[in-house]
C-alpha cells in the first residue's frame, strides 16, 4: 500500500471541491480561494492555470462563470485509509466516539481489510502510568458531552475535583480538547469567568477529574466564542526561555527534539561553538519546562528569563545543600 | 474527438513521463510537487527539527537542489517558514506552536507528490463516468475521450483502473469476455461519528496523513482537538515505520541503512525488528532490532534510517527471540538492553518530599517511574528502587528532581558519580558556591 500517492495529493483535493462546487457556477476569485485555503502557498501559480485552461477540460467558462463539465463521485475510501481505520478498532480510545454496536458495524465494514499496524508492535517507555480510563462508561459520557459541548460552542456546568481535593460547580466556555500522548490523557481547554478579578479567564480540566457535566441553563451571545477564541489567540509567554547549549554529550539534538513541540529560534554562535536557543512556551507550562530545562544537566544553561533563572538557581541551591548535609554522596 | 496539441503555460515534461503524457506543475524548470517523498523530507526535517543550519551546511545535494526543497518546504509550510541571518549566513528554519494546530503541517509532505496530465485527467473522467453504474474498458476510454477532448487509449485506461482496482476505489468483476469496474459504493457506516474519532487519531494515532487524507476527502477538518507533547517530525518516519511494522508481522530481517547526523556517518546493518520503541517525553522513536552477529537487541532511531530491505523468508526463531525481547523490557528505561558483559542494576534515589504538603510529587514518580517502587524510609524520606540495564538512561529523569536528592546509589557507583559530577559543573556554571550561597556575578568558581 503507497503512503505517497498523488491521489492524497492537495492538488487532487483542490480539483474536487471545485468541481463539487462549481456545479452552480463560480467566479474566478472563488476558485483562487479554494485553492489558497486547500492547496500550497505557490498552487495558484501552478494548479490554476491548467484548471482554468482547456487542458484538461474539467470547466467550462462564460462570462466569467466558470461551470463543471463533469459531475465524479466523491473518491471511494481506499484500501490504505481503510487498514488505518482497521487498526484503530484496537484502540481503546475508539470508544469514546463509537459505541459497541456501532463498532461491530464498523468492524462488519472492514471485515476484508488487514489492520495497518498493531498496537502491540509499539512500546511507548516513558509514558505516564496514570492515564484515563478509556473503558469507564463514566468517562465516556463526560467525553461525549464535553465533545458535543466543544463542537457547538455551548457553555458547560461542570462540577470539578482539582487536584488538591477541593471541589467545585461552576459554567465553562470550551474552546477545545487537548490530548497529550505523555500523559494519556483529555483536558478541556475552555474558559471560566472570575468573579473577583470580574474577567473571563483561561482555565484547563482533566477530563478524569470531572464528576459530572450539564448543559448551561444561561445562554450566552456569540461574543462569549469570540472571547474564549481571543483567550487562545496568544497564549504564549511575552519573553521567551533563553538557553545557551553545550555541543558535549549530543545535547542540541536531544533538545531540538524533545522542544521540537514548541515554537523556538536557535542559532549556532561559532566563535564560543554553542548554541542559543530561544524557546516561547505557555506560562502554565513553566514548571514542566523547569524539570525539563533541568534534566539535560550542566549542557544546557539558562540565561533569562530572570524569573525563570531564579527558580532553577534555587533548586540548584537547594540539592547543593542537601548534597552538604549527607556526609557521604552517593549512600541511600 | 481532437488530440490536444502541444501543452500549455510553460509546462515541460520530466525524464521518465510516459509517452507525451505531461508531468504537471512544472514552471520555469521548477515543479511545487515532488515525485519521491525523500527528496523533500530530509529537507523539511532539518529545516523543522534543527533550523539553525544555513545554506553553507547543506552539502549533500547540489546548491539548486536546495533551492528548489527549500521553495518547495515553503510553500507547504507558508508562515510557518522563517527566516534569518546570523552575520552574513541567511538561515531558514520552520517554527510552529505544535499545541495550537489543529492538523500537523508537516502532513503537506505527504500531499506534494507530482503526476501527469493523464493522472489527474483519468481520475476524474473514471469518477465521474462510474457514478451511475459498472462500466467496461472500452466504454470508459470512449467517456474519458469525449469529455476531455483527448485521445485516450483503451490500454492507458486500462493502466489506471487497474491501478485503482489495487488501491482499493474500484471493484474488477468479470463480464462477458472482458472485466467490468465499478466504484466501491458499500456506505461507510456511522460515518459523522468516524469522522470525530479521525479529527482526533490524525493527531494521536502512528500515520496520522491517513486521517488527514480522510478528512480532505470528506472535505472535513480537525476544529474540536488540540495536541500537547506533538511531535508533528514523526511523519516524515512513516515509510521506515511502515517497511519495519511489515517485518514485524511477517518475522523477517532487515538490512537497512543507518546514518547518523551526529557522526554524519552511514552503517549498513541487519537484524531482526521487533517492536518500535516510542518515547513520548522525548520526541524520539526507535525501531529495536535483534542483531544476529553479537546476539544482542540495540535500537536505531527512526529518522536516521535512509533505505531498508527485508529478506524474503521469515527468519528461524524470531518468535522465541521476540518473547526474549518482551522479557528484557521492564528493565529497560530507555532503549538500552543488557547482554554481552551488560547486567542489569538495582537504582535507589532517596528524595526529600513533605508528604503532607507535596503528595504531587509522589504522584508524579508513581506515574513516571516505569514500574519502580516507592517506599517510605524511616526518616520519613522517600526511596525510589527500579532494576535497569543502564543507569545512565535514567539520568534526565534523576536529574528533574534536582532540589529534592538525599542520596543516590547503584551497583556499579556510575549513577551517583555522574550525577554529583553533574551537580558540581551545574553549581560553578550559575555560580553557586559549594555551600550553597550564591557568588553574585555568576562567575565560575
Amino acid at each position: 500500500m503507497e503512503l505517497f500517492s498523488e491521489i492524497y495529493g492537495s492538488y487532487f483535493a483542490v480539483v474536487s471541491q471545485v468541481l463539487k462546487e462549481a456545479s452552480r457556477g463560480l467566479g474566478r476569485e472563488e476558485i483562487e480561494a479554494l485553492a489558497k485555503r486547500g492547496a500550497f502557498h505557490e498552487s495558484a501559480y501552478h494548479l490554476l492555470p491548467m484548471l482554468f485552461s482547456s487542458e484538461w477540460n474539467f470547466l467550462e467558462e462564460e462570462e466569467g462563470i466558470y461551470t463543471s463539465r463533469i459531475n465524479p463521485a466523491n473518491r471511494p475510501m481506499s484500501e490504505l485509509e481503510k487498514s488505518w481505520l482497521k487498526a484503530l478498532l484496537a484502540d481503546p480510545r475508539i470508544r469514546l466516539f463509537l459505541d459497541d454496536g456501532e463498532l461491530e458495524d464498523l468492524d462488519g465494514y472492514l471485515s476484508n481489510v488487514h489492520p495497518l499496524f498493531n498496537y502491540g508492535d509499539f512500546h511507548f517507555y516513558d509514558k505516564h502510568l496514570d492515564g484515563d480510563d478509556y473503558s469507564s462508561q463514566g468517562y465516556i459520557k463526560i467525553f461525549r458531552a464535553v465533545l458535543d459541548a466543544t463542537i457547538n460552542r455551548k457553555a458547560l456546568v461542570v462540577e470539578y475535583e482539582s487536584a488538591k481535593g477541593s471541589r467545585s460547580k461552576r459554567i465553562f466556555h470550551p474552546h477545545s480538547i487537548s490530548y497529550s500522548a505523555r500523559d494519556d490523557k483529555f483536558r478541556m481547554m475552555c474558559a471560566v469567568y472570575n468573579n473577583r478579578r470580574q474577567k473571563l479567564e483561561r482555565a484547563t480540566l482533566n477530563l478524569s477529574r470531572i464528576s459530572s457535566v450539564e448543559a448551561s441553563p444561561l445562554r450566552f451571545g456569540v461574543d462569549i466564542d469570540q472571547q474564549v477564541a481571543k483567550l487562545y489567540s496568544s497564549i504564549e509567554c511575552d519573553q521567551p526561555l533563553l538557553l545557551e547549549v553545550s555541543t558535549e554529550r549530543n545535547a542540541i539534538e536531544r533538545l531540538m527534539l524533545q522542544f521540537a513541540s514548541f515554537r523556538r529560534q536557535t542559532e549556532y554562535d561559532k566563535d564560543r561553538d554553542i548554541y542559543i536557543c530561544q524557546i516561547w512556551f505557555d506560562p502554565m507550562d513553566e514548571t514542566e519546562l523547569l524539570i525539563r530545562v533541568l534534566s539535560f544537566g550542566p549542557v544546557v544553561k539558562v540565561l533569562g528569563p530572570e524569573s525563570f533563572l531564579a527558580q532553577i538557581k534555587e533548586r540548584i541551591t537547594r540539592q547543593i545543600e542537601l548534597n552538604n548535609m549527607h556526609r557521604e554522596p552517593g549512600y541511600v | 474527438m481532437v488530440a490536444k496539441a502541444a501543452c500549455c503555460y510553460g509546462i515541460v515534461t520530466e525524464g521518465d513521463a510516459k509517452n507525451d503524457d505531461k508531468e504537471v506543475g512544472f514552471m520555469g524548470g521548477f515543479s511545487e510537487l515532488t515525485k519521491r517523498f525523500d527528496n523533500i523530507r530530509d529537507y523539511m526535517r532539518d529545516f523543522f527539527v534543527y533550523g539553525y543550519k544555513s545554506r553553507a551546511d547543506f552539502t549533500k545535494k547540489s546548491s539548486r537542489t536546495y533551492d528548489n526543497a527549500k521553495r518547495r518546504v515553503e510553500s507547504y509550510l507558508g508562515k510557518y517558514m522563517k527566516w534569518d541571518y546570523i552575520g552574513k549566513n541567511k538561515f531558514s528554519f520552520v517554527s510552529i506552536d505544535c499545541g495550537s494546530i489543529p492538523v500537523n503541517p508537516l502532513y503537506a509532505a505527504w500531499k506534494s507528490k507530482s503526476f501527469t496530465n493523464n493522472d489527474i485527467m483519468l481520475h476524474f473522467y473514471i469518477l465521474d463516468a462510474l457514478k451511475d453504474g459498472p462500466m467496461k474498458v472500452t466504454s470508459l476510454t470512449d467517456h474519458a475521450s469525449e469529455k476531455s477532448l483527448a485521445a485516450f487509449d483503451a490500454q492507458t485506461v486500462r493502466n489506471k483502473l487497474n491501478e485503482y482496482t489495487a488501491l482499493g476505489l474500484l471493484k474488477k468483476e468479470a463480464s462477458g469476455k472482458a472485466y467490468a469496474y465499478s466504484l466501491d459504493s458499500a456506505p461507510v457506516p456511522h460515518l459523522d461519528k468516524l469522522l470525530s474519532g479521525v479529527k482526533f487519531f490524525q493527531g494521536a494515532a502512528p500515520f496520522g496523513e491517513i486521517g488527514s487524507y480522510i478528512l480532505d476527502n470528506e472535505n472535513e477538518t480537525n476544529d474540536c482537538f488540540s495536541f500537547k507533547h506533538y511531535y508533528i517530525a514523526h511523519t516524515l518516519e512513516d515509510i521506515a515505520l511502515e517497511t519495519f511494522l511489515s517485518a514485524i508481522k511477517q518475522n523477517k530481517a532487515a538490512t537497512f541503512e543507518n546514518f547518523s547526523e551526529r557522526s554524519q556517518r552511514s552503517v549498513i546493518i541487519y537484524g531482526l525488528p521487533l517492536k518500535i520503541l516510542v518515547s513520548a517525553g522525548t520526541g524520539r522513536r526507535f525501531v529495536c532490532v535483534y542483531l544476529p552477529g553479537t546476539k544482542r537487541f540495540n535500537a536505531y532511531r527512526l529518522d536516521y534510517i535512509k533505505s531498508i530491505s527485508l529478506d524474503e523468508e521469515e527468519m528461524e526463531g524470531a518468535k522465541a527471540i521476540a518473547s526474549k525481547l518482551d522479557r528484557n523490557l521492564p528493565k529497560a528505561w530507555g532503549v538500552t538492553f543488557g547482554g554481552g558483559n551488560k547486567r542489569s542494576e538495582v537504582v535507589k534515589i532517596k528524595l526529600y518530599i513533605d508528604e503532607h504538603k507535596e503528595q504531587y510529587i509522589i504522584e508524579r514518580i508513581m506515574r513516571e517511574g516505569q514500574g519502580g517502587v516507592l517506599e517510605r524510609g524511616q526518616d520519613g524520606s522517600f526511596v525510589f528502587t527500579k532494576e535497569v540495564f543502564d543507569n545512565s538512561d535514567m539520568g534526565p529523569w534523576i536529574k528533574s528532581f534536582i532540589g529534592r536528592i538525599e542520596g543516590l546509589e547503584s551497583n556499579s557507583g556510575y549513577a551517583a558519580k555522574r550525577f554529583y559530577e553533574d551537580m558540581q559543573a551545574m553549581a560553578d556554571m550559575y555560580g553557586i558556591y559549594t555551600d550553597g550561597r550564591e557568588d553574585g556575578n555568576g562567575t565560575v568558581l
